[in-house]
């Protein structure tokens, strides 16, 4: 027995059925967002050593080492006595003028009035001070016309798993990942009011074809070891006054939330590789007709969204997705009748920041539908099943509110049209609620908490026996920390993640260092953590565990 | 990079930091002023208006490694209240990220501030009470952008000196409480105030809990549209006489009173929209 559980939207399961969630962790330029699925086991099921809980307090634990790390001077001027006096000298707020002579002499100066040689005598110290001047950097003339992108190379090694005895399996061991990336963007400008963009990217995995490349389902080598499509293609502009229009593939992201969505629903996700997927590419851009127009500190939003598409899952076979039996997912029509809708009035105040909205949508995860039961030999009577995807009206709210140090962000939102397998007679409605916090009182460091729950209204218990595995409510908790080193050239994230309230249903740890080795080019490199927890669908992650690598050049 | 969600004030940053650019005083009266009154004249300068142009920040590590980050500003006034709108331009990872600013002049109230990521298709709000962080990577802080409270300060005339031959006040600011000198980054400072035209031409600031100090150095001060306008400045930062790093800002094509930079500018927006 197992149920599913999800953060966000239903979700999609592994086995049977199962949830994923999107879970987003940002770094200012250069991000990531984890996406993850739960679900969860009520059976008795072999425990980690490490279970969430023990993950998260690791987690947590490693955070303040960082916070300590990352501020050594602090921590060395309190312990050596000589730093002491500096501490004294320098932040005793007294009239002393000790010490100011000395440091007025570090100015790099060639002038040589009598009076300023006691200030401007450091000068010698420049000569240790190397840098090569190159041609004088001057500002681009802009253009009509810009090509952008990067390109570079993905790595990841899976040290949990063993390889296969039989080369007639696939082998998710060792290097699972090698896999060189491209994205271009291209920014056309038509005139002062509008411009155009066409977006594609574009990868091949060479890891399948180092290994026994047959043994590797028609599923996973079509869907992972290469890939290229077009992404935002879309023309906006303003036809007058307040009015701004875009029309094309896009995105549309809602919410104040960084790592757990509530209101954020139009766009679906790449969720093909749990937590490892880049923020660039995590969401999946729509054919949209979007209008914005602007009153006041208000937005009003309107989006009509003209196609279809849910999110991408992992295929059956790979390491995301033990499972080997495809079932048939139905997919609406994109006609008139299946259009989505969304309306969301955005407010931007001196202190705060509010939106309201409203949507209404096919469900980016389906639920499992037993639509027969076939006789098979020797087995018996075995259910018939399907994806479907629920039409659902959504209407909600986000809030943000800064405060010093901090940014106090809530999200709420109510879901009407759920359908279940084990309770045709009627729709279920849920309510999500979140609350999030964001620390920044530390230099080049933040701290960011969110927690949510999902509370299924009007629950039955029907649905927590298969194939539904609902619960009423449903937990999650993140924590994401990034500091910056050396001038923001050394770059740390580490982000941890438990579902159920004290992390019983499992969660993910990931910790990244990236370096920028010159503005264009950085490489990062860590390792993912799953935990499994009393969730099926973590519990088959447990072996997923992987450090990875990529280096990357923008241009 | 967590610079980018924590950006302040561009226009202040061009305009205030670098070069206390502002209207000229004649010399005889000023002799008489006390150090608080001086930096009330120094607040009180013309720092212009509706104004557009480029940054360039050079940022040099001890190693030699070089990092360029260029962007698009914009600065504005809203009564007392100022206002910046910043893009990147470069490096190519954050390209077309921007920052808008309202930095209020009230006494006690947080700044306003919007960053829009293009990664992410999402504009967010930013806390702006800590601005000890360094701006961009550089050797600059977000305190160092904005508008000094002086009542937070006391401030010191200790002499009248020469740079590069034009007469300065030394003046010496020290935090009046702590709360200021971990939200500001700095301990102390030594500022040099041009006698002629009230610009701030070099100062030397104390980190706060650290064994450093930085230099900031105008080597370029202009006149544009008839407002001093620092158009070069050097900071570095030092441990005793060892330079750990080292910015080289510049501003181009400076301009003021243009009018394109409107109140509609200065909004989420035109943010989103990019440089």
């Amino acid at each position: 027995m197992q149920i599913c559980l999800l953060f966000g939207d239903w979700k999609k399961g592994l086995n049977k059925s199962g949830v994923k969630n999107k879970i987003s962790m940002r770094r200012e330029n250069n991000q990531t967002r984890s996406t993850f699925h739960f679900c969860r086991n009520n059976g008795l099921m072999p425990q980690s050593i490490y279970s969430p809980i023990q993950s998260f307090i690791l987690v947590t634990a490693l955070l303040i080492c960082a916070a300590v790390i990352g501020v050594p001077d602090i921590v060395l001027a309190q312990q050596t006595s000589n730093d002491s006096e500096i501490e004294e000298n320098l932040s005793g707020f007294d009239e002393e003028d000790s010490g100011i002579e000395e440091a007025l002499s570090g100015f790099d100066e060639e002038v040589s009035a009598e009076d300023e040689k006691d200030i401007l005598s450091g000068f010698d110290e420049e000569k240790k001070f190397k840098h090569t001047e190159g041609p004088e950097a001057t500002i681009e003339k802009e253009d009509w016309s810009s090509f952008s992108g990067y390109t570079g190379i993905s790595l990841s090694y899976s040290f949990v798993r063993e390889p296969p005895a039989d080369n007639s399996n696939a082998d998710w061991s060792g290097l699972t990942k090698t896999q060189p990336f491209f994205s271009l963007t291209w920014d056309v400008k038509l005139g002062s009011n509008w411009n155009s963009r066409i977006s594609a990217k574009a990868f091949y995995d060479f890891a399948y074809g180092l290994k026994e490349r047959d043994a590797f389902t028609s599923d996973v080598l079509n869907e992972l070891e290469k890939e290229a499509e077009l992404r935002e293609v879309y023309l906006q502009g303003s036809p007058f006054g307040s009015l701004d229009i875009r029309l094309g593939s896009q995105i549309v992201a809602w919410g104040t939330s960084d790592s757990l969505r509530v209101v954020d629903v139009l766009n679906p996700t790449d969720n093909r590789e749990y937590g490892m997927t880049g923020l660039e590419d995590v969401r999946i851009p729509l054919p949209m007709t979007r209008l914005d127009y602007y009153f006041g500190d208000f937005k009003l939003q309107a989006v009509a969204v003209h196609q279809i598409k849910f999110n991408k899952s992992a295929p059956p076979g790979s390491d995301y997705n033990s499972t080997t039996t495809e079932i048939k997912e139905v997919v609406p029509e994109s006609n008139a009748e299946n259009k989505e809708y969304g309306l969301a009035i955005l407010g931007t105040f001196s202190g705060w920041d509010a939106s309201f909205h409203w949507a209404q949508y096919f469900d980016d995860e389906a639920n499992l539908l037993i639509t027969d039961m076939t006789f098979v030999p020797g087995v018996g009577l075995v259910p018939v099943l399907e994806y479907r995807h629920s039409r659902l009206t959504m209407s909600g709210f986000a809030l943000s509110i800064p405060s010093g140090n901090y940014i106090w962000k809530a999200e709420a939102a109510n879901f009407w049209g759920m359908e279940f397998n084990n309770v045709r007679e009627k729709k279920f409605t849920r309510t999500d609620l979140l609350f999030g916090t964001e620390y920044s009182g530390w230099n080049d460091t933040s701290l960011s908490i969110e927690s949510g729950v999902q509370h299924l209204n009007d629950f039955d218990h029907r649905l927590e026996a298969e194939p539904d595995y609902q619960l009423e409510d449903r937990i999650a908790t993140t924590i994401n920390f990034m500091q910056d080193y050396y001038n923001q050239t050394l770059h740390l994230q580490l982000f941890g993640m438990m579902i159920g309230e004290w992390g019983e249903d499992g969660g993910s740890n990931r910790a990244s260092l990236e370096y920028d080795v010159m503005d264009a080019f950085s490489v990062k490199g860590g390792v993912m953590i799953y935990q499994p927890g009393d969730s099926l669908y973590f519990q088959s992650l447990n072996d997923n565990d992987r450090i990875f690598f990529e280096a990357r050049y923008s241009f | 990079m967590i610079f980018i969600k924590k950006t302040s004030n561009a226009i202040n940053f061009i305009i205030f930091t670098m070069l206390f650019s502002g209207v000229f005083y004649p010399a005889e009266k000023v002799f008489a002023l006390s150090g608080r009154e001086i930096m009330e004249k120094v607040n009180a300068r013309d720092e212009g208006d509706r104004s557009k142009g480029e940054m360039e920040m050079i940022l040099l590590d001890k190693k030699g490694k070089k990092r360029i980050r260029k962007l698009k500003t914009f600065g504005g006034k809203k009564g007392k209240d100022t206002l910046s709108l910043m893009f990147f331009l470069s490096p190519a990872d954050v390209k077309n990220t921007g920052f808008l600013t309202y930095d209020y002049n009230k006494s006690g109230k947080d700044d306003d501030q919007w960053l829009y990521l293009p990664a992410l298709r999402k504009t967010k709000r930013i806390a702006a009470g800590d601005k000890s962080g360094s701006f961009m990577g550089s050797d600059l802080n977000y305190s160092d952008m904005t508008t000094p409270d002086l009542d937070l300060y006391d401030y010191t005339l200790m002499k009248e000196t020469e740079v590069r031959g034009k007469k300065v006040w030394q003046i010496k600011a020290i935090p009046k409480n702590k709360d200021e000198a971990e939200k500001s980054g700095y301990s102390k400072s030594v500022i040099f105030i041009r006698q002629d035209n009230y610009v701030m031409i070099r100062a030397v600031r104390w980190v706060h809990k650290k064994r450093r100090n930085k230099y900031l150095d105008v080597k370029k001060l202009e006149k544009i549209d008839s407002i001093w306008v620092s158009t070069e400045m050097h900071v570095t930062t030092k441990t005793g006489k060892k330079t750990l790093h080292k910015t080289i800002l510049k501003q181009n094509n400076i301009r003021f009173n243009q009018d394109e930079v409107n109140a509609d500018l200065f909004t989420v927006r035109r943010l989103e929209k990019g440089a």
